[in-house]
């Protein structure tokens, strides 16, 4: 084999990981127990209904009214980046935004207890990207990677709602078509075959984007609508309209491979003692009041049911901690 | 036409400009978030839309046609929101320079380039590129035990790159625009493979 084949072909295998793994940053909630954090749902509202905003003043720009679709995607363009999204690359930066780790002393910690961090960092293409940090939404600790999931990846979720629904799908049948394909894609390209985590609050995200995506500028009660001849903004954009506890990673516990199950646990494991802090109590405790059934988890229970994938609560803080009491 | 020793002064020049640059200018964000008394919305507006120039080193080390190993340094300039710390990572996007040395040749390289990337507090380089791509001009020089023919000569061309985490690619185009005897080649394609941007 030649030295410009092998080039090639070492390229090529180290490109589709790496590009793999750019959609798929890893979170880790459990690092933000027992920290405080302000919540953020009026600082992440006002940057998304800046955009939208501009999106408004954008399209009375033009002047003239345009098709649903073409909104969508043009609000999807504004946020667009090279793989990431704009919203999450500014929460992770901008001053006005509480979250945690933050800081030179707190980001050397979280090096130091990142829930990923027994991986190899060279090996693990999970891990060749950068952690989100966390963040809390109307009582809800998340990752910032869910504001991707959430107006980024959920684009892609839309348009396979979309597309079912043109060819004849009723909206029942369209939303099942949307979240199985999403599904697949989180099991290969995007999550479980390249990292090694299938993301169960990744997955609740997306489903919530596509919603977004489809009441942006249609339905009885859209973002914006083209009224006597101006773009205007109806209905501001509301963050507590889609987060659920669902969305916090150290509450819906992912699903790993077990390779990367065996060093998680470990760390895991460090946290068990803080499941009785006071914060990281009343947080659980005010989850499992909020917390309902999603479509998700229907869909995740049949993949377990058929045994195409393993039980997530098997992965949950309660069960490593209960088998370590053990 | 340079000698080798040329390329490698003004390689070393445009490395300690890019470092001396990117020691330079506004690299510490400012952190206004505490004592501002504008109303939520305004205070949004204003963190996306005050922004700053920022300069920082960019390094890169590759095997390539037709520099074969090399080692480059330079910087990139991009306009930033003034408060991000870009500790995690963020998005770069403007114009970049270049000086690369190599085994078998040298180049210089300016064009644009779109990087997300993360620096850590008080660098001046790049420190994690994640993703990217440039569009560069390049002037390349071979020498030494270069495979073209003839073995020194000057190209000038384009090159495009694509970088991930851990790796990144390119490939080009150059036409010789020095004298060479008849029957050489006037274009080489370029490809490469290495880590950095």
């Amino acid at each position: 084999m030649s030295l410009r084949f092998r080039l090639a072909a070492a390229a090529l295998f180290l490109g589709l990981g790496g590009a793999g793994a750019a959609q798929g940053l890893e979170t880790d909630q459990f690092f933000a127990w027992g920290r405080h954090l302000d919540d953020m749902t009026e600082v992440l509202n006002a940057r998304v209904n800046l955009e939208l905003e501009r999106l408004v003043a954008e399209l009375n720009r033009d002047g003239r009214e345009r098709r649903c679709q073409n909104v969508r995607f043009r609000f999807f363009k504004r946020h667009r980046m090279l793989f990431f999204d704009g919203f999450e690359t500014w929460s992770v930066n901008s001053p006005l935004v509480s979250r945690s780790p933050s800081g030179p002393e707190e980001m050397r910690e979280f090096e130091r207890r990142y829930l990923y961090g027994g991986t190899s960092p060279l090996f693990d293409t999970g891990r060749w990207m950068p952690p989100s940090p966390t963040v809390e939404v109307n009582g809800v600790r998340l990752g910032t990677d869910k504001l991707t999931h959430l107006l980024g990846t959920a684009w892609y979720y839309h348009r396979w709602y979309r597309k079912a629904s043109l060819r004849g799908a009723t909206p029942a049948e369209a939303e099942d078509r949307a979240v199985r394909r999403g599904l697949q894609h989180e099991i290969t390209i995007l999550g479980r075959a390249v990292s090694g985590v299938l993301s169960l609050a990744d997955l609740e995200a997306n489903y919530e984007g596509m919603w977004f995506y489809e009441h942006l500028c249609a339905g009885d009660d859209p973002n914006i609508v083209y009224d006597a001849g101006v773009w205007r903004l109806r209905r501001p954009f509301d963050l507590r309209a889609y987060v659920t506890p669902e969305w916090d990673e150290s509450y819906q516990p992912n699903i790993y491979v077990r390779r990367k199950w065996e060093k998680v646990k470990q760390r895991m494991l460090g946290y068990c003692s803080m499941l009785e802090h006071p914060q990281v109590k009343a947080m659980r405790q005010a989850y499992r009041e909020r917390d309902r059934v999603t479509e998700t988890e229907r869909l995740i229970d049949e993949m377990v049911v058929a045994g195409k994938l393993p039980d997530p609560s098997g992965f949950s803080i309660e069960r490593v901690c209960r088998e370590a009491a053990n | 036409m340079l000698s080798r020793a040329r390329w490698l002064h003004i390689a070393a020049g445009a490395v300690l400009c890019g470092l001396w640059a990117g020691s330079l200018v506004g690299q510490e964000p400012r952190n206004r978030a505490s004592e501002d008394p504008r109303p939520l919305t305004d205070r949004v507006r204003a963190d996306v839309d005050e922004t700053s120039l920022r300069w920082l080193g960019i390094a890169r080390v590759r095997y390539s046609i037709p520099l074969e190993f090399s080692a480059g340094g330079g910087a990139i300039l991009a306009r930033m929101p003034a408060s991000h710390d870009c500790a995690t990572f963020c998005e770069y996007r403007g114009f970049v320079a270049q000086v690369e040395p190599g085994s078998a040749g040298g180049q210089l390289g300016v064009g644009y380039a779109r990087v997300i990337a993360a620096n850590k507090p008080r660098s001046a380089f790049l420190n994690n590129v994640y993703v990217g791509w440039s569009a560069r001009a390049v002037l390349v020089r071979t020498w030494g035990d270069s495979e073209l023919d003839p073995a020194r000569q000057t190209l000038a061309g384009f090159e495009g790159q694509f970088a991930l985490p851990r790796i990144s690619f390119n490939v080009g185009v150059l036409r010789r625009v020095s004298s060479a005897h008849e029957g050489a080649d006037r274009y080489v394609y370029t490809a490469g493979i290495g880590w950095g941007f």
